[in-house]
C-alpha cells in the first residue's frame, strides 16, 4: 500500500481505514508486553505515526499490518529498556485511574481492587501468555485469527491458550482472587 | 454483587463464556480498553517560513530590459564592423583589388554601329564601344 501516487485527501482516508482495522491489534501487543492501557496506547500511536511518515516519504510498504505489528513490538522492547533506566525492575504501579477523594460505591471499589490483582498475576506470567490472552479476552479474537497473527497453527492456539489460563487460573487461586472453579 | 458474573456481551462466534475465569478476564480487558477509542494524532505540519522576497525581485524588468537593450547594441556593432571595408595597406599603396567607390564617376562609353557587305558572304555587323569612338549620324 502506497500513498505516494493517490491525492492526499485519498490517502488520508486509506490511513485512517487502516488505523481503524489495526489500531486494537497493535494496542494489544504493546498492553501485553505492558499491562498498563496509556503506555500502550503512547506505543500504538508512535507506531502509527512512524507509518505515516513513511507514506509521506513515499515509501511503498506491502503490508502495512505486519509492518506496525513488527514496530509495535520493538517500541515496545525499548521502552522498557528506558523504563529500566528509569524505575528499576519495578514499574510504578496504578489503580485503574480511581481517584481516592471521590466517594465510590463499595462493589466499585472491590471490583476494582480484584482487577488490580489480576493485573499483578498477569505481570507475573511469561509474555506469550499474556499475548495470546490479551488477544483472546480484549479483542475477542477466536482461534483462527489468533493463529494466523501470532504465525501458528490453530492447534498450537488452543494449547497454549488452554495452558495460559490454566497457569493463570492456579496464581489466582493461590492469592484468593476471585471466585474459581 | 458478584464480580465475577458473566459479562454483558458475549464473545463473537464462541457462545457464553465457560467459566467465571472467562467472565473476569473479558470484563478486565474491557475496562483496560480505551473507550471511545481515540483517532489517530497525526502531526501538525510545521508552518512554512514566510518566504522572504529578495531585495532584486523589483529590479528584475528593468535589467530584463537593459540586457535586450544591451544585445541589440553589441548585435549592430558587431554587424556594422563585418561590413566595413578594409583599410588600405600602410605606405599608401594603390591595391587593385580594392572595389571601386560607389561615389567614383565612370567615363562616358559611346557606341557606332555599321554594317560591312562584302562582295561574298553574309552581311557583317560591327559595333564598336568605347570612350574615343566616333559617332555618326543616324541612319
Amino acid at each position: 500500500m502506497s500513498a505516494s501516487s493517490r491525492p492526499a485527501g485519498a490517502a488520508h482516508a486509506d490511513f485512517e481505514a487502516l488505523y481503524e482495522r489495526h489500531s486494537r491489534e497493535v494496542w494489544a501487543l504493546a498492553y501485553a508486553r505492558w499491562m498498563n492501557a496509556d503506555t500502550a496506547m503512547d506505543i500504538t500511536q508512535e507506531a502509527f505515526l512512524r507509518l505515516w511518515k513513511q507514506w509521506e516519504a513515499g515509501e511503498t510498504i506491502l503490508n502495512p499490518r505486519a509492518w506496525l505489528l513488527r514496530v509495535a513490538r520493538n517500541l515496545a522492547e525499548d521502552h522498557a529498556k528506558s523504563a529500566f533506566r528509569r524505575n528499576g525492575t519495578h514499574p510504578p504501579q496504578t489503580m485503574n485511574g480511581v481517584r481516592s477523594h471521590d466517594p465510590q460505591p463499595h462493589e466499585f471499589l472491590e471490583r476494582e481492587e480484584t482487577f488490580g490483582q489480576l493485573r499483578d498475576v498477569l505481570e507475573g506470567l511469561a509474555a506469550p501468555d499474556r499475548e495470546i490472552l490479551t488477544l483472546r479476552y480484549a479483542l475477542e479474537y477466536n482461534t483462527e485469527q489468533i493463529a494466523e497473527m501470532l504465525g501458528i497453527n490453530p492447534t498450537a492456539v488452543h494449547m497454549r491458550l488452554s495452558r495460559a489460563r490454566h497457569r493463570l487460573a492456579e496464581r489466582l487461586k493461590a492469592q484468593g482472587v476471585g471466585q474459581l472453579p | 454483587m458478584n464480580i465475577l458474573a458473566r459479562p454483558p456481551v458475549d464473545p463473537p462466534g464462541n457462545g457464553r463464556p465457560d467459566d467465571e475465569l472467562d467472565g473476569l478476564l473479558y470484563a478486565f480487558f474491557r475496562r483496560q480498553m480505551p473507550d471511545p477509542w481515540p483517532a489517530f494524532r497525526r502531526p501538525a505540519r510545521p508552518a512554512e517560513a514566510p518566504r522572504q522576497r529578495s531585495r532584486w525581485a523589483g529590479f528584475r524588468p528593468y535589467l530584463a530590459l537593459a540586457a535586450s537593450v544591451a544585445l541589440l547594441v553589441i548585435g549592430s556593432w558587431m554587424l556594422s564592423a563585418r561590413s566595413r571595408p578594409a583599410t588600405p595597406l600602410p605606405g599608401g599603396t594603390d591595391n587593385s583589388a580594392t572595389r571601386p567607390r560607389l561615389d567614383q564617376r565612370l567615363p562616358d562609353l559611346r557606341m557606332k554601329e555599321s554594317l560591312i557587305q562584302p562582295e561574298a558572304g553574309p552581311t557583317i555587323i560591327r559595333i564598336e564601344v568605347g570612350p574615343d569612338v566616333i559617332q555618326e549620324g543616324n541612319r
